[in-house]
């Protein structure tokens, strides 16, 4: 399934910000992220690293 | 809402048991709202609206990704997607289709797939005026859609069979998916079943008790409103295809 779950600075369950993320965007200097019950996250101060379709996840690593 | 879903191998009857149950209530006066999500889109056919006249989610999926980007509040969205891209047949019943990939090399359906979630959790919520009684899924052939997680926490899974091992053993991984999802009740429908032992031989198979197990006996009615291009419960509403969906119904609502 094409849903990502998201990481943030590591690949522990306990780095997991979201799950079931189907659009992320970069915007003002941190990455919106929205799941597919339509519910949005805001992650401040962070880049994208990786997108792997492949395991279905997502990598950001935070600039703080 | 009322949360329920088809699933199990191609040609088990799904579409037709799902259009007939949808029909069922909403003639009772439920609100009711379908949504097509197998590929091979039948089940507004099924429920009388012509095959061009509905609009599909995948044909629309660019217009509806553009607005998911403008509008970070889902709500307006989803408005739209139910008053532009769905259709009322004419016993009420409101209904969503999926669509196909459209073009050769066109990806997958997971985008297809999460529009329907976002959807589905909408009307689910206080946030749609709109207060539907039931919400169907008539799902894609196997047991992958339960994969995609569309049918999380849903009320009741309708596993189809037919009495054969291959078509048990698909239905067997849905009913073991199905569990892991958290949906509340599966109940396992035996579909062209011509022997009255088929209830405990094929619910030994598919790992479901004979007390969630209903038959729906074989029976040349529904190949014939299907030749017709009829509704089966208007054109044959007493055989005992119907009894017996009549019967699922009954156990789908006690």
């Amino acid at each position: 399934m094409c849903e990502f779950t998201v990481y943030l600075n590591g690949r522990e369950d306990s780095d997991v910000v979201a799950t079931n993320v189907i659009k992320s965007k970069i915007r003002e200097g941190g990455v919106s992220l929205m799941d597919s019950s339509g519910k949005t996250y805001r992650i401040e101060d962070a880049d994208i690293m990786t997108v792997d379709s492949i395991m279905a996840e997502m990598h950001l690593r935070s600039r703080a | 809402m009322l949360k329920i879903i088809s699933t199990g191998k191609g040609g088990v009857g799904k579409t037709t048991t799902i259009s007939t149950l949808a029909t069922m209530m909403s003639r009772e006066g439920k609100k009711v709202l379908v949504f097509d999500t197998d590929p091979s889109m039948n089940l507004a056919m099924t429920l009388g609206l012509p095959y061009l006249e509905v609009p599909t989610i995948t044909e629309n999926k660019s217009v509806i990704n553009e607005e998911l980007d403008e509008n970070e509040d889902t709500t307006q969205v989803c408005r739209e997607i139910l008053e532009k891209y769905s259709r009322l047949n004419r016993d009420g019943i409101r209904v969503i289709v999926m669509g196909a990939i459209p073009d050769e090399g066109n990806g997958c359906l997971c985008s297809a797939i999460s529009i329907v979630k976002i959807v589905l959790n909408y009307v689910s919520s206080d946030a749609c005026p709109e207060r539907y009684d039931v919400a169907f899924v008539d799902s894609q052939a196997g047991p992958e859609i339960l994969g995609r997680g569309l049918a999380k926490d849903f009320d009741c899974n309708l596993v189809l069979t037919e009495p054969t091992p291959k078509s048990a053993e698909v239905s067997r991984q849905v009913a073991t998916l199905a569990k892991s999802l958290g949906i509340a009740k599966s109940l396992l429908i035996i579909n062209k079943s011509d022997e009255e032992d088929d209830i405990a031989r094929v619910s030994e198979m598919v790992g479901i008790p004979e007390e969630y197990a209903l038959r729906v006996r074989y029976d040349r009615s529904v190949i014939e409103a299907d030749r017709k291009d009829i509704c089966l419960l208007d054109g044959f509403p007493t055989c005992d295809a119907i009894n017996d969906i009549r019967s699922i119904k009954r156990m789908i609502e006690g």
